[in-house]
C-alpha cells in the first residue's frame, strides 16, 4: 500500500514527453481544461447575444463570434503560459573551435583541409568570412 | 483596390502570427495552419483576402521553422525535420547563425521561383480539370492506397484504409441523424490532433503510460549566439553561393512539377542526393538546408496553388492537409462531395496571381527580416515563455471550439472519437495522418462501392 502511494503521488506529480516536449501531467490538465473554458463558452455565449441582438445576419453573428471565441483560447493560452512554466533548461553552448567540431565528427583535419582546397571559391570565401581558419598542412 | 489594401494587411497579421507559431519548436502545420485558416474562411473573409493570409501564413511558418531547427536542432514543424541532422552539425561547428541565413535566403529564393512556375502549370493542367473532378472519388481511393503503400508502415496503413473509411462513414451517419447533415472540420481537426491526444490519453492508463514518463528535465542545449545581422533586408542571392543558387532555382521548379508529391519526401530525395556528392562538411551542411528549405517552401506554394486553380479539389499532400480549409469549409466552401463551390470558383487566374503574390511577398517582408535579425533572441524567449502546456491548451481550447461551432456537443465528440481512434493508429501502428486524410475523403465512395 505505502509503495502504490508512493508511485501514485510521484506519477501525479511527475513529467512526461507529450507530442515532442516535457510537460507535467497536471499542469497539462489544467491548460487543457482552461483551453476549453476559455474559448467554446465565450463562443457560444457571443452567439446567443448577437444573434438576439437581431442588428447582425445570423451567419455573420456566428462569425464574429467564433473570433471571439478564438481570442478566448488565446487568452486561455497566455494564462497557461503565465502560470506553468517551461520545462525546459536550456544550455548555450561557449563559441566553439572549428577545428575541435571537425574531429569531434569523426573526420580528420587532413581530409577536411583537402575539401577545402578542393571546393569552389565561393565556399573557400564564406569560410574565411565566418572567421574558419584550419592552419597549414602538416607535411 | 479595396480588397488588395485589405489582403496586405490580412497577410502581414497571418505573417507575423505564424511567424511567431513557427518558432516554437514542434508545431505541425496541419495543426496550426489548418484550424486558423478555417476560423477565418468561416469569418466570411472576401476569398481574395483568404488566399493571401493562407500564402503568408505558410511562407512565414517555412522561414521562421528554421530558427529552433538551427539554434537548437529541434525541428520547428513538421516540415524541417529532414534538415535536422545538418542543422546539427553546423550547430556542432559553431555556425548556427549560417543555417539560418541559408534557409532563410534559400526560402526567399524558392518561393520567387515556385510562384511563377507553378501559375504557368496551373494554367496548363486547368483543361484536365473536369476530367479530374469526375474521377475525384477514384482518385482519392487511389491516392490513399498508393500513400499508404509507400509510407514506412506500408501494410498496416494499406490494411486499415477500409476500417477507417467505414468508421469516418458510420460516424458521418450518426452526425447526419442528430444534425441533419455530414460533418467536415470536426472529423478533419480530429485527425490532425490525434497524434497529441493519441500521447494524453496514454498517461490515463499505466501499462501505456511507461514510455512516455520522465523524471527529470532533458537539458536543451542551444547553439552560441554570434551576433544578428544589422540590414534590414540581407540580399539572399549573395548569402548564397553560385551553386546554391542554381540548385535551388532547378529544384523549386521541378517542386511545382512534382505537385502531388509528399513535402517531406521530396525535400530529403532532392536535398540529400544533390548534395551526397559534396565532401567539405561545411559546404555540404550549408547547402543542403539552403536547399532543403527553398523545397519545402516550393512545394507548400505548388501543392496549394495548382489543384486550387486547375481543379479545385484536393489532390496533394498539402491540400488536403494544411490548405485543406480553401478547398471544403461548408458551409461556406465545398469541394468533397459532388458540387465545387470555393476558391476554384470564386476566383479568376489573374486574381489568383495577384493575390498570391500579396500573400508570399508579405510572408517574406514580415518574417524574412525578423528571422535574420532576431532569431537568436526570439528563439530564445519562446523556450522560456512559452510552456508546451500551454500551447497544448491552447490547441485543445481551438479544437473543441471549432467543433462545436460546426456540430454543437455531437461534433465534438465525434471530433475526439476520430482523435482517439486516429491517434491512436499512428501512434500504435505508425499510420501516416495523410493515409487517414486520403480514407477519409474516400470514405463515402468506399461505403457507397460496399456497402450500397
Amino acid at each position: 500500500m505505502d509503495q502504490e502511494k508512493k508511485t501514485k503521488d510521484s506519477y501525479g506529480a511527475s513529467l512526461a514527453e507529450v507530442y515532442g516536449d516535457i510537460v507535467r501531467i497536471r499542469d497539462l490538465a489544467i491548460a487543457t481544461l482552461l483551453g476549453i473554458l476559455g474559448g467554446p463558452p465565450v463562443f457560444a455565449l457571443a452567439k446567443h447575444l448577437l444573434v438576439s441582438w437581431g442588428a447582425i445576419e445570423p451567419e455573420k453573428a456566428k462569425g464574429y463570434a467564433l473570433f471571439l471565441g478564438m481570442l478566448g483560447c488565446l487568452a486561455a493560452g497566455v494564462a497557461s503560459a503565465r502560470w506553468f512554466k517551461a520545462k525546459r533548461d536550456l544550455v548555450t553552448e561557449g563559441r566553439v573551435h572549428f577545428e575541435e567540431a571537425i574531429l569531434s565528427l569523426g573526420v580528420s583535419l587532413e581530409e577536411e583541409r583537402a575539401a577545402v582546397e578542393a571546393s569552389s571559391e565561393d565556399n573557400q570565401r564564406e569560410l574565411r568570412e565566418v572567421g574558419v581558419s584550419l592552419g597549414p598542412r602538416q607535411d | 483596390m479595396e480588397i488588395v489594401g485589405l489582403a496586405l494587411i490580412v497577410a502581414c497579421a497571418a505573417a507575423l502570427l505564424f511567424f511567431f507559431i513557427g518558432v516554437v519548436p514542434g508545431t505541425d502545420e496541419t495543426a496550426t495552419l489548418a484550424p486558423l485558416t478555417l476560423i477565418v474562411v468561416l469569418w466570411g473573409l472576401h476569398p481574395a483576402v483568404i488566399l493571401s493570409w493562407f500564402m503568408a501564413a505558410a511562407v512565414a511558418m517555412q522561414i521562421s521553422h528554421c530558427i529552433p531547427t538551427a539554434i537548437a536542432a529541434i525541428p520547428g514543424s513538421t516540415t524541417a525535420v529532414p534538415f535536422v541532422e545538418h542543422c546539427s552539425i553546423l550547430k556542432r561547428l559553431g555556425l548556427p547563425h549560417v543555417a539560418i541565413k541559408k534557409m532563410a535566403a534559400g526560402s526567399v529564393l524558392g518561393c520567387a521561383v515556385a510562384l511563377p512556375v507553378t501559375l504557368l502549370v496551373a494554367r496548363l493542367l486547368s483543361p484536365l480539370g473536369e476530367i479530374v473532378k469526375e474521377w475525384a472519388p477514384v482518385i482519392f481511393t487511389g491516392g490513399a492506397i498508393l500513400i499508404a503503400y509507400f509510407s514506412p508502415a506500408r501494410w498496416i496503413s494499406v490494411f486499415m484504409i477500409l476500417p477507417f473509411a467505414l468508421l469516418v462513414h458510420g460516424l458521418q451517419s450518426l452526425a447526419a441523424a442528430s444534425t441533419g447533415h455530414r460533418l467536415f472540420i470536426s472529423i478533419f481537426l480530429g485527425i490532425a490532433v490525434g497524434p497529441i491526444v493519441a500521447d494524453e490519453i496514454s498517461l490515463l492508463a499505466r501499462a501505456a503510460a511507461g514510455p512516455l514518463i520522465r523524471r527529470t528535465k532533458e537539458p536543451l542545449i542551444l547553439g552560441p549566439d554570434m551576433g544578428s545581422e544589422t540590414r534590414l533586408f540581407p540580399n539572399p542571392w549573395r548569402i548564397l553561393t553560385r551553386r546554391q543558387r542554381s540548385t535551388i532555382c532547378a529544384t523549386s521548379a521541378l517542386a511545382a512539377l512534382t505537385f502531388t508529391f509528399s513535402p517531406i519526401g521530396l525535400t530529403i530525395l532532392l536535398g540529400e542526393s544533390l548534395t551526397a556528392r559534396i565532401k567539405e562538411i561545411y559546404e555540404k551542411s550549408s547547402s543542403a538546408v539552403a536547399i532543403m528549405n527553398s523545397i519545402a517552401n516550393a512545394t507548400y506554394i505548388a501543392e496549394t496553388l495548382i489543384p486550387l486553380i486547375a481543379f479545385g479539389i484536393p489532390l496533394s499532400p498539402t491540400a488536403f492537409g494544411p490548405a485543406a480549409p480553401l478547398f471544403h469549409a461548408p458551409p461556406r466552401f465545398t469541394g468533397l462531395e459532388g458540387q465545387i463551390d470555393n476558391l476554384h470558383t470564386l476566383l479568376a487566374f489573374h486574381q489568383f496571381a495577384l493575390f498570391s503574390l500579396v500573400g508570399v511577398a508579405a510572408g517574406i517582408a514580415v518574417a524574412y527580416p525578423l528571422t535574420m535579425r532576431h532569431a537568436w533572441a526570439m528563439c530564445v524567449w519562446v523556450l522560456r515563455n512559452v510552456s508546451h502546456e500551454a500551447l497544448l491548451g491552447t490547441f485543445a481550447g481551438l479544437i473543441v471550439l471549432l467543433a462545436s461551432y460546426e456540430a454543437g456537443l455531437t461534433g465534438v465528440a465525434i471530433s475526439l472519437s476520430i482523435a482517439v481512434f486516429g491517434g491512436m493508429l499512428k501512434r500504435f501502428f505508425g499510420v501516416h495522418i495523410g493515409v487517414q486524410y486520403m480514407a477519409f475523403y474516400a470514405s463515402p465512395w468506399i461505403a457507397e462501392k460496399l456497402l450500397g
